[in-house]
């Protein structure tokens, strides 16, 4: 099983295509994000995934217009999703999911990159909650745009690097054509400053970190951070 | 004594539906360098197209050791050739061209 891991896959086109592609590539896990309504197919993906030696997360991604539908959204969602992506279009919605220990991946539009600045950057450092860059994002802009995208990502990359904070990169693949190689995409964040060992930490260790925190939440023994049930007493393990 | 100039080879795979030529591939890999970094950036990087095959889809570049990111890069942002939608990636990188070569030949 490959050590990298892609925290992102917008509901694949053609599953097996996509994950013998991401086998080839390295990964070992990969999340797909799926609308609630369909989160049963999520069983498919799972079985699909481990025919390629690829461990499915389940993920969905919100996108509320404002924090109180965040907040209302995330409590009806999380035990049910491994991984909870928010794509943030305005400050307070972003400063709600940094707050909110709920959610696990703030994600923000190519053009509102520069809504992640000092103050984000301290709620973030305080909090559970990560940063996501997602490089299907970047992909067949105008020169304008992915050029203004690149300056302002310069800027969040600074104060990530300035804070210690943990950053995971992703693909946002739908389909083949989207899926890259974990270390093309680690050269990527590369380039925005950051040293080979962080830049391969966004696409293996990071992005590992929160799925196994998460699961380990999920998990019918946990009962509260640092609190395990580890056997029942009718001799059931926990 | 100035430090001897390192390369690095590139065995990279190009995913789309039909066949693309070798013109087109070579021509889409500059123009997306060239766009990221510019002239100078092309120029520092001696990035170099040696092979493509064109059933196989898979070819090797060469670049100085320094511009090894930056050209994993600017493939990886290749998303289109001749307006057909592409997926270019690395699929290996080496000191030498031999052990591509040899790679390539396994490769289907």
């Amino acid at each position: 099983m490959g050590r990298f891991v892609d925290l992102y896959l917008e509901e694949p086109e053609n599953p097996s295509e996509v994950f013998r592609l991401l086998s080839l590539l390295g990964y070992g896990m990969v999340a797909v994000s799926l609308p609630e309504k369909l989160a049963e197919k999520f069983k498919d993906y799972k079985k699909t995934g481990g025919e390629f030696g690829i461990d499915v997360v389940s993920r969905i991604n919100l996108t509320p217009s404002s924090a109180g539908e965040l907040l209302q959204k995330l409590g009806g969602l999380r035990k049910r999703f491994e991984l909870i992506g928010v794509l943030c279009g305005s400050k307070q919605v972003l400063r709600a999911a940094l707050r909110d220990g709920r959610a696990d991946l703030v994600l923000l539009p190519p053009s509102k990159l520069n809504l992640f600045d000092d103050f984000e950057a301290e709620l973030a450092s305080n909090s559970n909650t990560i940063l996501e860059i997602c490089f299907s994002h970047f992909l067949g802009g105008s020169e304008k745009t992915v050029t203004k995208a690149f300056s302002m990502l310069y800027g969040v990359i600074g104060l990530v690097k300035r804070f210690g904070l943990p950053l995971v990169v992703s693909s946002g693949a739908k389909n083949v054509y989207g899926v890259k190689a974990p270390r093309d995409l680690s050269a990527f964040i590369r380039l925005f400053g950051l040293t080979v060992e962080e830049a391969l930490a966004t696409v293996s260790k990071n992005p590992k970190k929160i799925v196994e925190r998460n699961r380990g939440k999920l998990d019918k023994s946990f009962v509260g951070v640092g609190v395990r049930v580890l056997c029942r007493k009718g001799g059931e393990d926990g | 004594m100035v430090k001897r100039f390192r390369k690095r080879y590139i065995l990279y795979r190009v995913l789309c539906e039909n066949s693309l030529g070798k013109d087109s591939v070579r021509r889409a890999i500059y123009n997306s360098f060239l766009k990221l970094f510019g002239f100078f950036g092309l120029a520092q990087a001696k990035l170099r197209f040696i092979d493509y095959d064109e059933n196989k889809n898979i070819g090797i570049l060469a670049c100085s050791h320094r511009f090894l990111e930056p050209v994993r890069v600017s493939l990886a942002l290749t998303s289109q050739i001749d307006g057909k939608k592409v997926n270019v990636y690395t699929v290996r990188v080496s000191g030498t061209i031999k052990s591509l070569r040899e790679l390539k030949l396994k490769l289907d």
